[in-house]
């Protein structure tokens, strides 16, 4: 860290002030709803992208409108579903949209990130994303590929 | 932001001042970016994905095909988004609300309308009356002014009438200065101390009184 650097003691209460303002943003940033209410500037690109919002060990998503330039943690300007990747009892991913606002974005020309136009494809709003495809034939070679070893080694046997 | 939690972090511990609640460091992810790569890792070469022309050539149909529909796809939401706007249906909904929404206005706008011109009238109706009897008493009362006048005319006609019986006139005049001439009134007189009249050019000749009084008189003089 550049830290010794500041040996003036101006400088250093100057930096100390801007941290208590940072401190302070970020406070207040925890008081506003998650689900909404960040910045949104006319003009300015935006994505429709998943925020993770689980914990160690148990990743959670939520479906955001964000700024395109903000990072993965920025307020969003509106949430507009969530993911849970993780599989429940019944062996399901659960997924929800609010697709009319979707829509509305999608109309506002905001960018769909990979993994949320992948979910969109599969939940039969979009056409499905080739990656999906990918995937599923990779899976149908590696699971076939598989069976043939174990066949082969069972022949062997 | 990683960096400059940390860096906060520091200046916290330093100076204890502000102890930071809920706040985790938070380490590093990444290595940075101006650190070397690490000494194990030198002569590693990473093993490049071996994607066969097949597929190859099936992902890209896919993609374009992918890329097509979403676009036409991204144009027809902003069209409904447009339409929900300025549709010619939405817009004419938009005005048949406006036109029920006016006429409801003007019906109340009529009823409240109707209401106030009843009560108007009847306002009106009784401040005519109010009004022509103010009026009638107005007359009433200067008639009866006039009439006082009248009277006070009269009286003063009359009298002068009761006057005009002892006045001068062509016929009589030389009668009236016969009669002047004979019956000579001499308004002068002096009054003494004591305010006995004294009429004529004589003071000896006291007309109303006392030789007492007279006596004084003289001596004054």
């Amino acid at each position: 860290m550049f830290l010794y650097k500041f040996n003036n003691l101006k400088i250093l209460n100057i930096i100390l002030l801007k941290s208590n303002i940072m401190r302070a943003f970020r406070l207040l940033k925890k008081l506003t709803p998650s689900s909404g209410g960040g910045d949104d500037f006319e003009k300015a690109k935006k994505s429709i992208r998943l925020a993770r919002h689980g914990c160690a060990n148990r990743p959670f998503y939520h479906i955001v409108v964000v700024l395109q330039r903000r990072d993965c943690k920025a307020h969003p300007i509106e949430q507009l579903g969530t993911y849970d990747p993780m599989e429940n009892h019944y062996g399901e991913k659960l997924v929800s949209f609010n697709l009319e606002r979707i829509k509305y974005w999608m109309a506002k020309k905001a960018r769909l990130s990979n993994p949320v136009a992948e979910l969109l494809g599969l939940s039969g709003f979009l056409p499905i994303h080739p990656h999906t495809y990918m995937t599923a034939w990779r899976n149908r070679q590696r699971s076939k590929t598989e069976s043939e070893q174990s066949e082969t080694a069972t022949a062997t046997n | 932001m990683q960096n400059l939690c940390k860096f906060e972090l520091q200046y916290c511990k330093l100076l204890c001042k502000t102890k930071p609640i809920n706040q985790q460091p938070v380490r590093y992810t990444r290595k940075p970016r101006w650190l070397p790569k690490a000494p194990t890792k030198i002569f590693r070469v990473p093993v490049r994905p071996q994607i066969s022309t097949d597929e190859r050539n099936e992902l890209f149909l896919l993609f374009t095909n992918y890329r097509t529909t979403m676009k036409s796809i991204q144009k027809q939401l902003e069209y409904e988004l447009e339409t929900s706007f300025t549709g010619q249906e939405v817009l004419q909904e938009i005005a048949n609300k406006e036109e029920q929404l006016w006429a409801k206005c003007m019906d109340i706008n009529d009823n409240w309308n109707a209401e106030v011109a009843l009560e108007r009238e009847q306002r009106l109706a009784h401040e005519r009356e109010a009004r022509r009897e103010e009026i009638l008493a107005q007359l009433i009362e200067k008639e009866e002014e006039k009439k006082k006048k009248l009277e006070a005319i009269e009286e003063i006609v009359r009298l002068e009438k009761e006057k005009s019986k002892s006045y001068i006139t062509i016929d009589n005049i030389d009668e009236a200065i016969e009669k002047a001439l004979d019956n000579v009134v001499d308004h002068k007189y002096a009054i003494d101390l004591a305010g006995n009249i004294i009429k004529g050019n004589s003071p000896h000749e006291p007309t109303t009184e006392t030789s007492t009084n007279q006596m004084r008189v003289q001596t004054i003089n």
